[in-house]
């Protein structure tokens, strides 16, 4: 059971991992990485919940829609637009750990 | 399918050991490297799980992030020290904890590839099923994307607009970029010669065009293949980065950027309001009675995503590369 559902196991580890990183960690440049590891595990765990054994990729052409199966389409639509959510957010947060750690001396 | 299963815990397994390796690492560099390697086995793990509109995304989206934490470990004097970060055993503890719980609580989630679990039935089926009748492009992906969520897309992309505006007002203002008259220039080819070696601007000047030209592909085949706006924005930015960077100082100002970014997302916002005025709802492009209002519609919207997203990129890179310590006062 626990070999079968490895994916959703490995991702709710990382989430705690990146929770962990973000709270020990005196280094604001090692948090923001905390946070993007954070962002991943739930992305992955989106991503697995999508996933059928000997299954397409959702892409069909024509008429083939019904007879094949297809792996769930939905959270790839949503997690597809969190990873640039994601990386403009990361950017905002360079941009204040530029401003803090310049402005100290 | 068993050689799947295999290749998913080899990628499981090896980014367990980068996690561990990230967690007691004590260099700022070293966790750019670790970030690149992860996201590599990130793409490569979403590939495998059957999304490789995602995995395309997390491809492109990884170089940006390398990028960006480079050029923001160089704004802030970075120096080959130590970070003082201690093993918190305590947290560690509890942290793991949380995670054991979790875990046992994920017994009840539905089974890892399986059919005929309830989140593969209602939704999901239902766009399998109309999007070729109702939409009339191949990708699923990019049909939900476009017009069954069109709104939703409208609002992440708003998102990404608003994150590069704040990184532009954040970011310190440098005298000799605002006073620049031109919005854009190219410099001469006698100033491009200092920027870099011979061997790297020969190479990349071998290996833009194909950047270029991919990111291009991506955005028009986005209905009948994987890719589409946001994998195109996201390349095209690269490319243009990786020219600033190696062979000209293209001199875009920040301003000029920012409006291309804010018209890419008007684009997609005046599509929606072309629906309204002619009728339908909002972002409703069955205008035609046919299918042809829905293609034309999500080309539209999918070419407004892809500029405003690469105008973003470039925006942020913009801001996070100016040599701030060369300048007096901040």
């Amino acid at each position: 059971m626990y070999m079968i559902n490895l994916n959703y196991n490995f991702s709710l580890l990382l989430f705690c991992l990146g929770l962990y990183v973000v709270f020990a960690s005196k280094d604001r440049f090692k948090k923001l990485f905390g946070l993007t590891i954070f962002q991943t595990s739930v992305l992955w765990f989106y991503i697995s919940l999508s996933k059928i054994y000997n299954a397409q990729p959702p892409i069909c052409s024509a008429s083939d829609c019904l007879n094949k199966l297809y792996s769930n389409p939905l959270p790839h639509v949503l997690m597809l637009t969190a990873i640039v959510v994601g990386i403009a957010t990361l950017a905002v947060g360079f941009a204040l750990l530029i401003r803090i750690e310049n402005s100290k001396d | 399918m068993m050689i799947e299963v295999y290749l998913i815990q080899f990628i499981i397994f090896v980014s367990f050991l980068l996690i561990l390796f990230f967690i007691r690492s004590k260099d700022r560099l070293d966790i750019v490297i670790f970030s690149g390697s992860f996201s590599l086995l990130t793409a490569v793990m979403y590939l495998l799980l059957d999304a490789p509109d995602v995995a395309m995304t997390e491809a492109a989206v990884g170089v940006l992030v390398t990028i960006f934490s480079i050029y923001a470990l160089k704004a802030v004097h970075y120096v080959d020290k130590e970070i003082e970060d201690k093993f918190n055993l305590p947290l560690f503890v509890l942290a793991l904890g949380f995670a054991s719980l979790l875990i046992y609580a994920a017994k009840d989630l539905p089974e890892f590839g399986n059919e005929h679990t309830i989140s593969q039935q209602t939704l999901a089926a239902y766009y399998i099923e109309n999007t070729y009748k109702e939409i009339g492009i191949d990708s699923i992906v990019a049909a939900i994307l476009a017009s069954y969520r069109g709104f939703d897309t409208l609002l992440e992309t708003l998102v990404i607009l608003v994150g590069g505006l704040s990184v532009l007002l954040i970011s310190p203002v440098i005298a000799s970029r605002a006073q620049q008259s031109m919005d854009c220039h190219v410099p001469k080819a006698l100033a491009m010669a200092s920027r870099m070696d011979l061997l790297t601007r020969k190479l990349v000047r071998f290996i833009l065009p194909v950047i270029i030209l991919f990111g291009l592909y991506l955005q028009m085949h986005g209905e009948i293949s994987p890719g589409g706006g946001f994998q195109a924005g996201a390349m095209i930015a690269t490319g243009f980065i990786l020219y600033d960077m190696v062979i000209a100082k293209a001199m875009c100002t920040r301003q000029f950027t920012a409006k291309i970014a804010v018209l890419g997302w008007s684009i997609y916002f005046i599509t929606g309001i072309i629906g309204l005025l002619l009728g339908a709802e909002f972002l409703n492009y069955n205008i035609f009675d046919s299918m042809i209002g829905q293609k034309i519609g999500i080309i539209t919207v999918e070419l407004g995503v892809g500029i405003a997203v690469s105008a973003t990129m470039l925006l942020i890179y913009f801001c996070l590369s100016e040599d701030v310590h060369d300048q007096s006062k901040l």
